[in-house]
C-alpha cells in the first residue's frame, strides 16, 4: 500500500513540475521533459526513503540524479540545463521545513524551531552539494545520445 | 575610451559610409550594443553568469571587427570591453535592476546566439529576432490562476496524500493567486517584498478556506502553496556559479536565495501568530 502511495506521489510530482514549468515559461516542447526531471528527482528521493536511507543521503543522491538527467537532457534537447534543472528541483525543496520553523517559533518552541531551521539549511546544502558534484564533471561526459528525444540543431 | 554612438540616430547611409570608409567604430559599437543587450536580457530572466559571459563573448568574437573582447558578468550588472581592428577600445556597462524567471527567453536567446556566432544569420535578421524575443509573452490570467491551484493541490497530495486536503489546497491557492494577480501587489518590484506579501496572502486565504474544510490541517494548505515560492532558480544558478569559480555572483545569488527564504518565513509567521491568538487556531 505504501509503495502504491509512493507511485501516486511520483505521478503527482510529475504533474506539479509540469504546472511549475508552465508558470516559469519553459518552452512548450520542453515542458514534458521538465516534468520528467521533477518525477525522477522525487522518485529517487521517495524510493531511497522507502529503502530506509537517511533524508540527507536521499536528498544528495536525488540531487545528483536530477542534475545528471538534466545535463543529459540539455545535450539531447539542445537547450540550457536550467530549463530542466530548476523545475525539477522544486519537489526536493525544503518548503515544509521553512513553515515548521515559523510555526514552532510562534508557539515558543525554540528548540524545535532551531532543529527545523537547521534541517532546512542542511537540505538546501545537500541539494547544492549534489548539484556541484555533477557540475564539476566536464560537459563531454554527458554527451549521451538518447534515441527519439535527440534533437538536431 | 569608448566613442559609443546611439544606433537609432544613425541611418542606413551612415552605415554604408562607415563600411565603405573602413571606419569600424560604428560596427564595433553596434556589435557591442547587440551583445550587451542580449546578455542583459538573459541575465534579467535568470541566466547563469557563465552562460551570459559565454554568449556575449561568442557574439563579439564572431564579429570581423573584433581583435579582443572580454565580458565580466555579475549578479547586478555586465561590463564588456572590446578592441576593434583600428585598436580603439570600446567599453560598456549595463546595470540589471530586477531579475525574474522566464526560461523561454533564455532558451531562445541561447539558440539565437549560436546561430549568429556561427554566421548562419545576418546581423539584421538576428536583431529582428532579438526584438521579437524581447516582447515578453505574458501568460493569460485565466490560464495561470487555475494552474497555480493545480500546482498546489498536487504538492498537497505529495505532502499529505489526503484527497480532502488536496481539494482544499486547490481552492486556497486559486483564491490566493486571484487576489495577487488582480491587485497592485503584482506591480511591486522588490523580490523580497513580493514573496513576503504572497506568503502573507497564502496564510490568510488558507485560514479562509478552513471555514469550509474544517478537518484539514492549515499546515498542509500553507506548505503546498509556499513550495513554489522557494527560490529554486537562485539556488541552482548560485551553485552553478560557485562551481565555475564566479564566487562574487555565487555569493550574491545564494544570499538572495537565503533572504527569499527568510521573507517566506516572515510572511508566513506574522499572519499565523495573528490568527493563532485571534481564533485559537491550532497550528503546526
Amino acid at each position: 500500500m505504501e509503495l502504491f502511495n509512493l507511485i501516486l506521489k511520483i505521478i503527482a510530482a510529475f504533474g506539479a513540475t509540469i504546472a511549475i514549468s508552465i508558470t516559469m515559461q519553459v518552452p512548450k516542447k520542453e515542458i514534458f521533459f521538465s516534468g520528467l526531471t521533477g518525477a525522477i528527482s522525487y522518485a529517487t528521493y521517495g524510493f531511497l526513503l522507502y529503502f530506509d536511507f537517511s533524508t540527507t543521503a536521499a536528498v544528495i543522491i536525488a540531487a545528483i540524479v536530477l542534475t545528471t538527467v538534466s545535463r543529459i537532457l540539455a545535450y539531447n534537447r539542445k537547450n540550457p540545463v536550467t530549463l530542466f534543472l530548476v523545475p525539477g528541483f522544486i519537489p526536493l525543496s525544503p518548503g515544509s521545513l521553512i513553515y515548521y520553523t515559523m510555526s514552532y517559533a510562534i508557539n515558543g518552541d525554540t528548540q524545535m524551531a532551531f532543529i527545523n531551521f537547521s534541517e532546512a539549511m542542511m537540505r538546501a546544502g545537500c541539494i547544492a552539494l549534489g548539484m556541484s558534484f555533477v557540475f564539476i564533471i566536464e560537459h563531454r561526459f554527458y554527451k549521451i545520445k538518447i534515441p527519439f528525444i535527440y534533437k538536431k540543431r | 575610451m569608448s566613442d559609443y554612438v546611439k544606433p537609432n540616430k544613425i541611418n542606413k547611409d551612415t552605415i554604408e559610409a562607415c563600411e565603405i570608409g573602413g571606419n569600424c567604430s560604428y560596427l564595433a559599437n553596434r556589435d557591442l550594443l547587440f551583445a550587451i543587450d542580449i546578455g542583459a536580457l538573459m541575465l534579467a530572466n535568470g541566466g547563469e553568469t557563465s552562460r551570459v559571459e559565454d554568449t556575449i563573448e561568442r557574439i563579439l568574437n564572431s564579429s570581423e571587427n573584433c581583435v579582443k573582447c572580454s565580458a565580466l558578468v555579475r549578479f547586478t550588472g555586465i561590463i564588456v570591453s572590446y578592441i576593434d581592428t583600428e585598436y580603439n577600445t570600446h567599453t560598456m556597462v549595463e546595470r540589471i535592476t530586477s531579475v525574474k524567471t522566464n526560461l523561454t527567453i533564455i532558451s531562445e536567446l541561447n539558440g539565437l546566439c549560436r546561430l549568429y556566432s556561427k554566421g548562419l544569420i545576418s546581423y539584421e535578421v538576428a536583431h529582428a529576432k532579438f526584438e521579437e524575443i524581447k516582447i515578453e509573452k505574458v501568460l493569460k490570467k485565466r490560464l495561470t490562476i487555475p494552474l497555480y491551484g493545480v500546482r498546489s493541490c498536487l504538492f498537497c497530495f505529495m505532502i499529505s496524500g489526503s484527497l480532502l486536503s488536496t481539494v482544499a489546497s486547490f481552492f486556497a491557492s486559486v483564491l490566493t493567486y486571484a487576489i495577487v494577480e488582480n491587485s497592485p501587489i503584482r506591480k511591486i518590484s522588490s523580490g523580497f517584498m513580493i514573496v513576503m506579501i504572497k506568503s502573507f496572502v497564502v496564510v490568510v486565504c488558507s485560514v479562509f478556506t478552513l471555514l469550509f474544510f474544517q478537518k484539514v490541517p492549515i499546515s498542509e494548505l500553507v506548505i503546498a502553496a509556499i513550495i513554489p515560492l522557494v527560490p529554486g532558480l537562485e539556488t541552482v544558478t548560485g551553485v552553478r556559479d560557485l562551481v565555475e569559480g564566479n564566487f562574487l555572483s555565487a555569493t550574491a545569488r545564494l544570499l538572495n536565495a537565503f533572504l527569499i527564504g527568510i521573507s517566506i518565513a516572515i510572511g508566513v509567521g506574522i499572519p499565523l501568530a495573528f490568527f493563532q491568538n485571534l481564533m485559537m487556531l491550532q497550528i503546526g
